[in-house]
């Protein structure tokens, strides 16, 4: 077990942008803090006579929902970037500079590599992801509070707990399904990675979109397509438009449908679409190790 | 003798080349055995099936495992140095050590340790700011302190200057070699391996044409320089082959009696680069 650390360790020595994209994202937080441009999303420019204070403290509550459930998305945006070009790359990199050779000089088993790989896409990330939300959470309600507390209103606002914790265990379910969501998409680009002789970000994207683009072009239907689609973008069912938030901060009538992160949770879990995309991520998975193992090192 | 590499019938295609025709051969253990062949003879095929790094057709078992399936395993005692670029280039020296130090049962770090204090390579520094040389030593140190039966060579000196790849097998000679452990080494350079080899196995066009013992080789091949009026008398006894020298004719010669060689010239004992032309051009012919 020891071992498997060890290789998640080298994996995390190797791709600093691990760490490195969500301290960036965190220090333009602060940066912004700093210079005082701030614009909270919905709630407006906090430093200006807002309406915010205004609302009645059931939507000031909703409102600050948004903000740190949208803070965490940001950081889960940057994260899903990094976890798509960490896979990529991951049985990739050490083939193309022939590093490859000595790691497998190394009585390390490739089922033990693959894994250690998918293990820092699907866990390392996700928790690193996790960890950059709340604290961004934290920055956004502390800047927040001081900024109000400047301004001459009472900063309590953005630590009320239903907000503010709220907003962060909407941020790691958020993480947990879209883990298990895109788990297939993962163990894919792992796929690709460790097949593709050259250049893994076109062997990993072209063959999907030509089945797509062939399927409209030649049957007409777009089965494939929307299978694709769906595995890309479903996800954002978690944000349903039926629960979506049309702001109008000038009359001050803010109308928030309620957001009902419970229910969309449910009709994720409960669907056939996230389980067996979580037998495919085993299946896929089984395959890259067997590509990994078998192929050819010549040259 | 126990044989630690025991191959039968090895056959490897790569399209429609034949990298691997038909190729038996064994390697004893505390042997160290030189893989020579022109370019593109399979030599690196043939490492890498012993490495299981490749498919094959025939019978192959290396410390008696079959390598394509049991690579891991295998790993445990048998280490390789591919070539110089090999080590991962953005990993530390130190991150490096760390690794194998916890992958690798059979790793002593004192030992790698001891090695590379004799070197300039810094433990701060990434494998990509080191010199080749450097590269190389840091590689020979991991494999040294890993107690494995059978170290595999594939041109470890590769792009090195003569100064390091000297002290390269010196090093491996004096420090790492014993009875224990077996070395299979491939490389170009012949006449820098020459001395320390015990076992010959030549390779052309994917099959093996000489597999002999180095005091076989010195006992039935001899380099006859011989005197301009016995060249006649000489190609009598069919030479493998013969170059032009200063004032002399050098001949070499397979299975003729020493005594009567004597009398020919001065007798000399062939070197691996001549005899491998020779046989090498006598199996094409």
């Amino acid at each position: 077990m020891s071992r498997f650390i060890w290789l998640i360790r080298r994996e995390i020595w190797e791709h600093k942008a691990i760490w490195v994209a969500p301290a960036i994202v965190l220090a333009c937080l602060v940066l912004a803090f700093m210079t005082g441009n701030v614009h909270l999303g919905p709630i407006g420019t906090i430093d200006a006579a807002t309406p915010f204070g205004a609302l009645p403290l059931e939507k000031q509550t909703q409102l600050l929902l948004l903000v740190y459930g949208g803070l965490a998305l940001v950081v889960f945006l940057v994260m899903g970037i990094v976890g798509f070009f960490y896979s990529l790359d991951s049985l990739y990199a050490d083939r193309r500079d022939r590093s490859v050779l000595f790691w497998k000089s190394l009585p390390l088993s490739d089922a033990e590599t693959v894994l250690s790989k998918f293990a820092v896409a699907v866990v390392v990330i996700p928790l690193v992801a996790t960890v950059g939300a709340l604290l961004a959470q934290l920055m956004v309600a502390g800047g927040g509070a001081a900024m109000l507390e400047f301004a001459g209103v009472s900063g309590r606002i953005m630590w009320q707990p239903e907000a503010l914790l709220g907003g962060m265990a909407v941020a790691v379910l958020w993480c947990i399904t879209a883990v298990m969501w895109y788990s297939p998409v993962v163990a894919y680009l792992m796929l690709a990675s460790a097949w593709a002789p050259k250049g893994p970000f076109l062997w990993a994207v072209l063959p999907p979109a030509a089945i797509g683009v062939f399927e409209r072009v030649v049957l007409g239907s777009e089965y494939a397509g929307n299978f694709i689609t769906d595995r890309l973008f479903g996800l954002y069912r978690l944000l349903s438009p039926d629960r979506q938030v049309s702001p109008d901060a000038e009359s001050a009538t803010i109308r928030l449908s309620d957001i009902d992160l419970a229910a969309s949770l449910r009709e994720f879990y409960t669907s056939a679409d996230l389980w067996l995309g979580v037998v495919a991520a085993g299946l896929i998975l089984a395959a890259a190790i067997w590509v990994r193992r078998y192929r050819d090192e010549t040259n | 003798m126990t044989d630690l590499i025991v191959a039968q019938g090895l056959s490897k295609r790569y399209g429609a080349t034949l990298a691997l025709d038909d190729a038996s051969f064994r390697v004893g253990a505390g042997r160290i055995v030189g893989l020579i062949g022109p370019n593109g003879a399979g030599k690196t095929t043939a490492l890498k099936a012993v490495l299981g790094l490749t498919r094959f057709s025939g019978e192959l078992s290396v410390l008696g495992l079959d390598p394509y399936r049991r690579r891991h395993q295998l790993m445990q005692d048998v280490c390789f140095i591919a070539d110089v670029a090999v080590l991962p280039r953005w990993i530390r020296v130190r991150q490096l050590i760390d690794l194998v130090a916890a992958t690798h049962p059979k790793f002593r770090r004192d030992v790698c340790e001891q090695f590379l204090a004799r070197s300039d390579v810094k433990r701060d520094r990434r494998v990509r700011e080191l010199s080749k040389g450097m590269v190389t030593q840091l590689h020979l140190a991991l494999v040294m302190a890993i107690d494995a039966k059978l170290l595999v060579l594939d041109e470890p000196t590769l792009g090195l200057d003569i100064l390091m790849r000297k002290q390269f097998y010196e090093t491996l000679l004096n420090e790492y070699f014993d009875e224990q452990r077996t070395i299979l080494v491939t490389t170009h350079q012949v006449e820098e391996v020459e001395h320390i080899l015990t076992d010959l196995l030549f390779i052309d066009r994917g099959r093996i044409v000489l597999d002999a013992a180095m005091d076989e080789v010195q006992e039935n091949y001899a380099q006859v320089a011989v005197r301009p009026e016995q060249v006649a008398a000489a190609k009598a006894h069919k030479p493998l082959a013969e170059r032009q020298g200063l004032g002399r004719t050098h001949m070499l010669f397979r299975g003729v009696d020493r005594s009567e060689l004597e009398r020919l010239g001065d007798v000399g004992v062939p070197s691996v680069a001549d005899l491998f032309v020779a046989v090498i051009q006598g199996a094409r012919a």
